[in-house]
């Protein structure tokens, strides 16, 4: 079973920590553990510390989109690698690498840090406040100064949460997963050509699809709407892009706490049962990744892997997406991919074709 | 050229009581680290510290003065201290990392800063590098059965071992030497082909052979360690006499004498090996 958080944290290289923590957590609730304390609290830290850099990352990705005076740009870029490295920094202590992190395990997180090595988390969050203000006052300006149609993206599909931070998964439990249902991408999409070209599955909540992310996690559990889109319709995917720049300060002083709650003294890690599981009970790790719910489930036997599946962030939100595109001239479609994803082919590569399958526009990021 | 590149040779000794008394010989090791930490050149220190078993040393990150105290003195078994580095680098958070080691740790760092594969944001935290003379080093087994089959002294009750003038000697429940000779066997066979007795691609190096009890030999090698060695002797830690001052067989030529004879033992051993077919990494001799 240990394998499991290290094989799946392999799905991505930008947020592999929210897979290696739902695959753990996961299994952990198929064995029936909790780990201690500040196991959890060091875990979570860990997981703002991804979100501290990816939220940028991802603003690196739109920047082109929004911010045409060259200077400009080149100075978002600067500060968003800053608080890239801050954030990278923070994964790289408390998980052990910023890329693939060894200390989330089972059971909790492998070793506690030094009270030195906290002290210099709280300092760099410190240091990241000022250039994540300027940087946030600087794209939500460029946003609004914008031509992208005020409605681009505007669905009305359902939104799913189950924390503003790490993941809840009584919550999902309770509200989402038994109304889950998994169809093939073929029988979700209204022509099964389209469905054949997908791959993956079609994951659906009440038969419908989602989306995920710092939009639904900002409306749900931050009070994010209208007043905060000024132009924009707070149902689109401009909103998905203001709700992550204003997601940044809730994650840097849900980091704060964290950090300052660790007692770096106590034990981080239960020892899970060698040979535990009972093959029947299904763990369920749900995880709020930047850009979505990223679900791990597991049953465990005798201390292997007996079922597993995961349902990724982009998995769930890539229905809506599709849907999200409609009824706009193409040329904004990559801007709504964008929104959601910096990852799927898609939000650097569009190609257009007519009805009779001729290219009509072409274009790389 | 004997002993490798270097920018300063000198025989030193610590000045610091409470480092003397614990240090295997000059207490070089463990003042320039004392030095280094208090003028922020370094954060925390790799080091073989003690542990729940007698003379096993484990490699710990020091990060004060006392730690690095209580880790003073030769082990004469091998410590993976580049083993702890990534702790170091990780959840110690250190951003300058010295690494104390046997001159085979040493090419281990060196390796790392010149392509760290698998070594993230952990090879540009070593901020400095201090080799440990080092001719042969035994196994944990082996030198439990050197110090209690052929010393017969107990080995908890060993308090320090010590290996010169061609004695291996003990001092515990009795005070024992064996000839040098004795202990061969028990050596870790990749010593047979290390061919670095002074850590020659340390920034600083340092060993009791070629000079008194009490002193160490100790080499600068790159200006790192030579700048942080002249603010040192600048700031009255050591006392420092020129290596001329021991004249043959003493001094460097003893120093010499033996880096030769172990030079010349790998490239024989190579060559053995070769001669049998056995694989040997190219270039391991020189
Ligand atoms: S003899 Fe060489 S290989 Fe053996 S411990 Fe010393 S430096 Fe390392």
């Amino acid at each position: 079973m240990e394998f499991a958080p290290v094989a799946s944290s392999r799905f991505c290289g930008i947020c592999p920590i929210t897979h290696a923590s739902a695959s753990t957590d996961s299994i952990e609730r198929a064995l029936g553990i909790t780990p201690p304390k500040d196991g959890v609290v060091l875990k979570h830290l860990c997981n703002m510390g991804n979100k501290l850099h990816s939220h940028p990352l991802h603003q690196l990705l739109i920047l082109p989109d929004f911010a045409k005076d060259p200077n400009a740009a080149l100075a978002a870029t600067v500060r968003i690698q800053k608080m890239r490295k801050i954030g990278q920094n923070i994964v790289d202590i408390t998980g052990g690498e910023a890329i693939h992190a060894p200390n989330i395990r089972i059971g909790g997180m492998k070793t506690n840090i030094s009270e030195a090595a906290k002290r210099k988390i709280l300092e760099s969050l410190k240091a990241y406040e000022p250039i994540m203000k300027e940087n946030n006052e600087f794209l939500l300006k460029i946003f609004q100064a914008s031509d992208v149609p005020e409605k681009l993206g505007v669905h009305n599909n359902e939104l799913m949460a189950t924390d503003l931070h790490y993941g809840n998964a009584d919550l999902f439990e309770q509200e989402y997963f038994y109304r889950f249902s998994e169809v093939t991408p073929r029988s979700f999409y209204p022509k099964p050509e389209v469905g054949e070209e997908a791959c993956g599955t079609a994951p659906l909540i009440g038969g419908k699809a989602v989306e995920g992310g710092p939009k639904a996690r900002m409306t749900r559990f931050a009070g994010f709407g209208a007043k905060d889109c000024g132009k924009f319709d707070p149902k689109g995917a401009m909103a998905i892009n203001i709700a992550r720049v204003l997601e940044i300060p809730l994650t840097l002083q849900k980091a704060t706490e964290l950090a300052t709650q660790l007692d770096t003294t106590k034990p981080t890690m239960t020892k899970p049962p060698e040979a535990g599981g009972d093959g029947q009970r299904l763990g369920v790790g749900p995880q709020e990744a930047p850009r979505g719910v990223n679900v791990h489930v597991a049953k465990v036997k005798e201390g292997k892997i007996a079922y597993y599946n995961c349902l990724v962030a982009t998995t769930w939100n890539i229905l809506t997406i599709g849907k999200a595109c409609e009824g706009q001239h193409y040329k904004w479609a990559e801007h709504v991919v964008r929104a959601y994803d910096p990852c799927v082919s898609c939000s650097t590569h569009l190609i257009v074709v007519d009805e009779d399958g001729k290219l009509v526009a072409e274009d790389t990021i | 050229m004997a002993f490798g590149k270097y920018k300063e040779v000198m025989a030193l000794k610590a000045k610091d009581a409470k480092v003397t008394g614990v240090a295997q010989d000059g207490g070089v090791v463990t003042s320039i680290l004392c030095y280094a930490l208090e003028q922020g050149v370094i954060d925390g220190a790799l080091l073989a510290a003690k542990s729940d078993t007698p003379w096993l040393p484990k490699p710990v990150v020091a990060t004060t003065k006392e730690e690095i105290i209580a880790a003073a003195g030769t082990k004469y078994t091998i410590s993976p201290n580049m083993s702890a580095i990534k702790s170091a680098a990780r959840e110690y958070a250190l951003d300058k990392i010295a690494i104390v080691g046997t001159p085979c740790q040493i090419y281990a760092a060196r390796k790392m800063q010149l392509y760290p594969f698998g070594a993230r944001h952990i090879a540009d935290k070593i901020a400095l590098t201090v080799g440990i003379f080092c001719t042969e080093n035994f196994s944990y087994a082996g030198l439990k059965t050197v110090i209690e089959d052929h010393c017969k002294v107990p080995i908890e009750s060993v308090t320090k071992m010590e290996i010169g003038k061609g004695k291996f000697s003990v001092k515990g429940a009795k005070d024992v030497a064996i000839p040098i000779k004795e202990t061969h066997k028990y050596e870790q066979d990749g010593c047979h082909v290390c061919s670095d007795l002074t850590a020659e691609f340390a920034d600083i190096s340092t060993g009791s052979i070629g000079t008194p009890d009490g002193w160490s030999t100790c080499f600068t090698r790159t200006t790192k360690g030579s700048d942080l060695m002249k603010k040192a002797l600048a700031a009255g830690l050591f006392e420092k006499k020129e290596m001329a001052e021991f004249a043959a067989p003493m001094g460097l030529a003893m120093l010499e004498k033996l880096e030769t004879g172990k030079k010349d033992k790998a490239k024989k051993t190579v060559a053995d090996r070769t001669a049998l077919g056995l694989f040997t990494t190219p270039g391991i001799v020189y």
